[in-house]
C-alpha cells in the first residue's frame, strides 16, 4: 500500500486527479497511447505526459515536477527490447521515470504508481527489483489497456464499463485525422495533439459516462 | 501495490481538463463539438429482460446478409464449368 503523504500539499487542487503517463512514443504504440488517454479520461482523471513540457530548462527537473504534481502514475514497460536502428540500445526513459515515481512515493509523497506490461513474466527478468509488485498485462492491445485500467481504478457511482471506454477510444481514433490536421502536427506524440486528445477524451467521457449520450 | 485504487476525487469534465492543460475556451468548444460527431452510433437498446427488439420494430437495425466476395463466386463458377467438361 502506498503510504499517505506526510507533507506534500498542493495549494490549488485540480478538479479531478492527475495521472502521469510514462509511455513509449513510437508509431506502433499509437493505438495504446489513445487507449490510455481514453481509459484515464473515462475514470474522470486528467492525463499528463512529458510531451507537454516545452524545451529549455533541465528536462529532468521538469519531468520530476510534473510527476510530483500527479496523484497517480502509469508506467508502461512494453519497450524493453533493443532498438532496430544503430546504435542498438534499449530505452531507459520508462524504467527511469518509474524509479522517480517509486522514490517520490517512498519519500512520503501522495502518489500511487502502476506498472503495465505487454508480456507476462518479462518484468521479473527485466526489472526483478519489482518482484512482488502488481503488474497489469495488456498484451499489446487497446482492449487490454482498457480492461487493466478497470482493474487498477474503481470509481463508486460512475465506474465506466469496458464498452463505454471502448466508445471513447473509438471516438479518439475517428478524430485522429481532424486533430492532426487542425494542429498541423505529423504525429500525435506532441504537446498540442496530446492536449486536444485529452480534452476530446474528456468531452467524450462527459457524453458517454456522465450520461448525455444515452 | 494495491490491485485496485478507489477514486474519491471529483470526476474531471472536459472543462476541467481544458483548464488544467491550458486549452483555450474556443478550442475546447470546438473539441466538444467534435466529440458529438465522432461518437459511435448506439445500437438498438435491448429490453430490460435482455430480449433484443424485433427486427420489424420501428428504428431497429436489420442485419443485412453479407454477399459472397466476387472472387469467391468466380472461383465457384470456374469449378462448376470444369466439372461439366
Amino acid at each position: 500500500m502506498p503510504t499517505p503523504s506526510a507533507g506534500q500539499q498542493r495549494s490549488a487542487r485540480p478538479a479531478g486527479d492527475y495521472v502521469f503517463l510514462n509511455l513509449p512514443y513510437d508509431a506502433q504504440f499509437e493505438p495504446l497511447f489513445l487507449a490510455y488517454i481514453a481509459g484515464v479520461s473515462a475514470f474522470g482523471l486528467l492525463p499528463r505526459t512529458p510531451l507537454e513540457i516545452p524545451g529549455g530548462g533541465r528536462r529532468l527537473d521538469n519531468i520530476f515536477d510534473q510527476l510530483r504534481s500527479c496523484r497517480y502514475s502509469i508506467h508502461d514497460l512494453s519497450r524493453v527490447q533493443v532498438s532496430r536502428t544503430a546504435p542498438r540500445t534499449p530505452r531507459f526513459n520508462m524504467p527511469f521515470e518509474l524509479g522517480l515515481a517509486v522514490a517520490h512515493q517512498k519519500a512520503g509523497g501522495t502518489h500511487t504508481w502502476f506498472v503495465f506490461e505487454q508480456v507476462a513474466h518479462r518484468l521479473s527478468k527485466s526489472l526483478s527489483d519489482l518482484d512482488g509488485s502488481e503488474v497489469y498485462l495488456h498484451h499489446g492491445k487497446p482492449n487490454g489497456v482498457l480492461a487493466e485500467l478497470g482493474n487498477a481504478f474503481i470509481r463508486s457511482g460512475r465506474q465506466p464499463t469496458l464498452d463505454q471506454m471502448r466508445a471513447i477510444y473509438r471516438g479518439l481514433r475517428r478524430a485522429k485525422p481532424t486533430i492532426l490536421h487542425e494542429s498541423g502536427a505529423k504525429t500525435l506524440f506532441a504537446a498540442r495533439p496530446f492536449k486536444d486528445l485529452s480534452t476530446l477524451a474528456s468531452a467524450l467521457a462527459d457524453e458517454v459516462i456522465l450520461g448525455s449520450h444515452r | 501495490m494495491p490491485r485496485q485504487v478507489k477514486l474519491a476525487g471529483k470526476f474531471a469534465t472536459a472543462d476541467d481538463t481544458a483548464r488544467a492543460l491550458g486549452v483555450p475556451a474556443s478550442r475546447r468548444d470546438k473539441l466538444k463539438e467534435l466529440a458529438l460527431t465522432v461518437l459511435p452510433r448506439r445500437a438498438p437498446k435491448s429490453a430490460p429482460n435482455g430480449v433484443k427488439p424485433a427486427a420489424s420494430a420501428p428504428g431497429a437495425q436489420v442485419a443485412v446478409k453479407s454477399r459472397t466476395k466476387k472472387s469467391s463466386r468466380n472461383a465457384h463458377t470456374k469449378r462448376r464449368a470444369t466439372k461439366k467438361r
